[in-house]
């Protein structure tokens, strides 16, 4: 009798704890963009995987399945899960390649655009005067460039691919790191802190290094994170009209290029790779808007 | 009398006002600090009163390297800085450190309380991490932490342990004086005093020389031995704590004394207020600079600018005690 009770008292007990579980589940789901977290994982693991992940060979040609839609809609087949293109390649396969090449390039690029950037503008507000009248003036130039056009002229003349586009987002995406951290390098730098850091007889380096750099990489890590977003969208709309990674390498853009010769025949090979393309933008921005508010140390504080 | 361990003489600072579209011309100097000469005994505390634009903190910049010299000089332990070799230079930097007004701009939002209070001891080299993580300890204790707080960041402290913090920063490297600008005025009123007598037991403890620039009146009063009055980047008096109130000469004095509030509702209140506003720096009167606003105003105050008396010092042409 007694052994039955207790029975039954922790089954309830468990189904409380689940109950409960379930609860934080959904507080934490709710608490940060847990959704757009996975989908940007899911996409970095891709990029890290294809050759695991892919189901076929991006770049095999199957000329008798050409234009086979996606597995669930009349037609389809269960071996090409998302169709085939007009050469009878692997739909799925080839978005999940095109993921490296659009991580690549936002990766790689605004490593360089955000280092250059952020160096420019520490400088540029520690030390002022002739040296920030100069950085400050480039920049303002650089903002004032037509950038897709520059782009268009740059490729035109230097051989197409994934570097070409690399390239391009370094040159062009410094600026605005500049023009930030310049801002928050003035406001930072009259601080008191800084000044008795001085009184301490603190190297230039050790105060640039250690009092001010620390203090923007909030704004940075968003700036970061919203850029993420734009440069994937531009290394497809450059691969789209031509100028980006070359077919056969498969890209979100060129797919996305590809297809629109056959959105009335064939409208699975626009629309997945734009729906990959749409759901990763909007995730890095997503990121980016709550990664503002949790890095902000008075909401922190709270 | 004890020895004079930090003096500054005819201190001067002008600050170039600059204009134009294109290429920046000075156009004129705000007198921030014109000529102010005072000397501190060893162990001793200086007040420096004044109210805002007198240029008490321009003082502190400049004692404390921040802002260069536009005249006159500073002398530690009877030497200028001028003629100082590396040697001396290096010890008069050590030996000198700050607190300043606001502790949530003073301490790096992004450095742990052991960073920040050991950050002296950093730049001078020579420590280990274990003599600076021993030091932090035992500064904490000093000014009243727990030794937890030392991993903590600046944002996770109130304004009056935020101040603590700064005050054991200060205390690091050992120095012989400590410039207080301001050290309670951002604080409530009940850390005020925690904080002052906080600095009195350091100050005993450690036989440090103080320099306290404060707007109000009643702390300085609590803990300086002498006090020097500024207007309009001039010392207009200087004298003991204790004779400067109880023998006011100088009008200016007068009237910043008669401003502080009595705690009684029963005292009846003789105010003596100051007419009109506080000239520009940029273009003070002639003659004493007082002399628009005072009360004794003569002919002379307008041409000839009074000199400094012996004794209770103060810079007025009349007797007026």
């Amino acid at each position: 009798m007694t052994a039955m009770s207790s029975n039954t008292n922790e089954t309830s007990l468990s189904a409380g704890t689940q109950t409960r579980k379930a609860h934080q589940l959904l507080t934490f789901i709710r608490r940060g963009p847990t959704i757009p977290a996975l989908i940007i994982i899911t996409v970095i693991l891709c990029a890290i995987f294809a050759p695991y992940l892919a189901p076929h060979d991006p770049q095999k040609i199957d000329p008798k399945a050409r234009l086979t839609p996606p597995a669930w809609s009349e037609g389809g087949s269960g071996k090409y899960l998302l169709g085939t293109d007009s050469t009878g390649r692997d739909l799925l396969s080839r978005i999940i390649y095109g993921a490296r090449v659009s991580l690549i390039v936002a990766v790689i690029g605004i490593s360089i655009s955000a280092t250059l950037g952020t160096i420019l503008g520490l400088t540029s507000g520690f030390f002022g005067g002739i040296t920030d009248m100069f950085i400050m003036r480039i920049v303002d130039v650089m903002m004032s460039l037509p950038v897709l056009f520059l782009a268009l002229a740059f490729a035109s003349v230097i051989p197409s691919g994934m570097y070409i586009i690399i390239l391009i987002v370094a040159f062009f995406g410094w600026s605005h790191y500049t023009r930030i951290t310049r801002g928050e390098v003035l406001s930072l730098k009259e601080r008191d802190f800084v000044a008795l850091a001085r009184v301490a007889q603190a190297s230039q380096k050790r105060i640039m290094l250690k009092h001010i750099l620390p203090n923007p990489t909030n704004t940075l890590t968003v700036l970061v994170t919203l850029d993420v977003g734009g440069v994937i969208m531009f290394e497809a709309a450059f691969s789209f009209i031509g100028f980006g990674v070359q077919p056969p390498t498969p890209s979100w853009g060129n797919i996305l290029s590809e297809g629109q010769n056959y959105l009335t025949t064939a409208w699975w090979i626009a629309t997945f790779p734009g729906l990959a393309l749409m759901a990763m933008v909007f995730s890095c921005n997503f990121i980016g808007d709550w990664l503002r508010d949790a890095l902000d140390p008075k909401l922190r504080q709270l | 009398m004890s020895d004079v361990v930090l003096a500054v003489n005819k201190l001067t600072k002008y600050f170039p006002v600059r204009a134009g579209l294109v290429f920046d011309r000075t156009k004129g100097y705000v007198k921030a600090v014109d000529g102010v000469t005072f000397e501190i005994n060893d162990g001793q505390t200086f007040g420096l009163v004044g109210e805002s634009g007198c240029g008490k903190t321009t003082i502190a910049k400049l004692l404390l390297l921040l802002e260069p010299l536009t005249d006159g000089s500073i002398l530690f332990k009877g030497k200028t800085l001028a003629e100082m070799n590396n040697e001396e230079m290096r010890e008069y930097k050590f030996s000198i450190q700050a607190v300043f007004q606001d502790p949530y701009s003073s301490l790096n939002p992004r450095m742990r309380a052991c960073d920040i209070i050991s950050e002296p001891m950093t730049t001078a080299g020579g420590f280990t991490k274990v003599d600076k993580e021993d030091r932090v300890k035992e500064l904490l204790e000093v000014v009243g932490l727990l030794p937890e707080s030392a991993s903590m960041y600046p944002h996770e402290f109130s304004g009056g342990q935020r101040q603590r913090v700064a005050v054991a920063r200060a205390l690091s490297v050992n120095p012989k004086i400590i410039i207080l600008d301001e050290p309670v005025s951002a604080l409530d009123v009940s850390f005020q005093a925690q904080i002052l007598n906080l600095l009195g037991d350091i100050q005993e403890r450690f036989g440090l020389t103080y320099l306290i620039i404060s707007h109000d009146l009643a702390v300085v009063e609590n803990i300086s031995d002498t006090i020097g009055v500024m207007y309009l980047g001039k010392l207009v008096e200087s004298a003991p704590a204790a004779s400067l109130y109880s023998e006011v000469q100088h009008p200016y004095t007068r009237a910043l004394l008669s401003a502080v509030p009595i705690p009684d509702p029963d005292v009846e209140v003789t105010q003596e207020v100051l007419g009109g506003e506080v000239p520009s720096p940029l273009n003070p009167p002639k003659g004493c600079r007082c002399h628009p606003r005072c009360s004794l105003k003569q002919v002379i105050c307008a041409e000839q600018e009074p000199e400094f008396r012996a004794g209770h010092r103060v810079a007025c042409h009349f007797d007026t005690n």
